[in-house]
């Protein structure tokens, strides 16, 4: 079915591109969310993913999947778009409060989840893309690692040690943050 | 007995679906509410960030990314075929030019310079050379005069050449000219380098 929409789509049909744009559509957003500054620099990765998916659509070959494909497409612009902005300006270290303030100092120690949530955000928007692609696709996304090497050409071991490094700068950060970890006897 | 010191090393890189009831980190943190705090905040604050970022939604429509895709494919098409273009037309550029330069090549004056040396009978070498200097016009033009030889060299275009050669000959060959004429053998003599001249284009001493 989406072998013909794409043979279709490669011959000039509008309508099949249309579809098969309407059903990546939100995929792509997703993944251009992993490695945009913010929604709106998404949305642009996600445009010119489909301006190039249109353009080399001659190239797709049919022999994986074209969701493979597309994520390389999003995936090459989101890395392109980083390079030529050396900026590292994130929407999540704009808004963060003292990290002192994500738990109360009530004897219960209540956590203000809220703001573990914007914790983690911005503990997830300044690891290295590499790493943030990884944790992504594996631990939000819930793909397998060996799924995930397949997708981004690379070694299951090499996305395994990405993995590893990810969860450790991003969990070591928030656990950091726990009142408790400070009672623990390391 | 896991410690808290192990149990925290491997919440800090496991993934947190496998843990799960009956393993040794459950096991632990079911006796220890500060690894349990910290176990449960950090499956929290993954899966916040996951729903997060799943419940975010492109605000764009599909019909005007639809419409974007195929302009910017066509721009992206155009583009392409310009760059194809001024790529051929840097390559024409290059072989015109090079054609020219061949061209100039084989017409370059250096490669048709004639030097020779002519014995004189009845004018001196300076009049000889006054005559001659009227239609030596090119920069590759030389003349050498040696009175006491009688003898003058001139090195010149071969065209400059003849028209020099025949108005110094028109002289030489004159009735009021009593010296005998030399044999053709010691009219010219002929300088290193002159092999590539055309013989054809400077007189011969037979025709006058």
């Amino acid at each position: 079915m989406v072998r013909a929409r794409v043979a279709l789509a490669r011959g000039g049909d509008v309508n099949s591109f249309a579809e098969l744009v309407t059903d990546l559509h939100p995929f792509v957003f997703r993944w251009a969310l992993t490695f945009a500054h913010d929604a709106d620099d998404a949305e642009e990765i996600t445009q010119e993913t489909f301006v190039r998916m249109h353009h080399k659509l001659h190239q797709f070959k049919g022999q994986s999947a074209l969701e493979g494909w597309v994520y390389l497409i999003t995936r090459n612009i989101a890395l392109e778009r980083r390079r030529k902005s050396k900026r590292r300006k994130w929407l999540s270290e704009s808004v963060l409060p003292g990290l002192e303030d994500v738990y109360t100092t009530d004897p219960g120690a209540r956590v203000d989840r809220q703001r573990l949530s914007a914790y983690i955000r911005h503990f997830f928007v300044t690891l290295p893309p590499r790493q943030r692609e990884v944790f992504d696709l594996v631990d939000l996304q819930g793909h397998e690692p060996a799924e995930v090497a397949d997708l981004i050409g690379s070694k299951p071991g090499v996305v395994r040690a990405n993995l590893f490094k990810a969860r450790a700068a991003i969990r070591g950060h928030l656990m950091e943050l726990h009142p408790a970890w400070r009672e623990i006897d390391l | 007995m896991t410690t808290c010191a192990e149990c925290l090393q491997e919440i800090s890189t496991a993934r947190l679906a496998d843990v799960r009831p009956g393993t040794a980190v459950a096991y632990h943190a079911a006796s220890c509410p500060s690894c349990a705090g910290v176990l449960e905040d950090i499956r929290f604050a993954e899966w916040q960030l996951a729903t997060s970022l799943n419940e975010l939604q492109p605000q764009s429509s599909t019909q005007s990314l639809i419409q974007g895709a195929l302009e910017g494919s066509e721009r992206l098409r155009r583009r392409r075929l310009a760059r194809w273009m001024r790529g051929g037309l840097a390559a024409a550029a290059c072989g015109v030019f090079f054609v020219f330069m061949e061209m100039r090549t084989e017409t370059d004056p250096e490669n048709d310079v004639i030097t020779e040396t002519i014995r004189l009978k009845c004018m001196t070498a300076t009049q000889a050379s006054d005559l001659a200097t009227m239609y030596l016009r090119s920069s590759v033009s030389r003349i050498f005069v040696s009175d006491e030889l009688r003898t003058i060299t001139l090195r010149a275009r071969s065209d400059e050449y003849a028209a020099a050669r025949m108005a110094i000959d028109q002289f030489e060959a004159a009735p009021s000219c009593v010296s005998p004429p030399p044999s053709a053998d010691a009219d010219v003599i002929v300088t290193p380098g002159q092999e590539k001249a055309d013989p054809s284009s400077a007189p011969r001493q037979d025709d006058r």
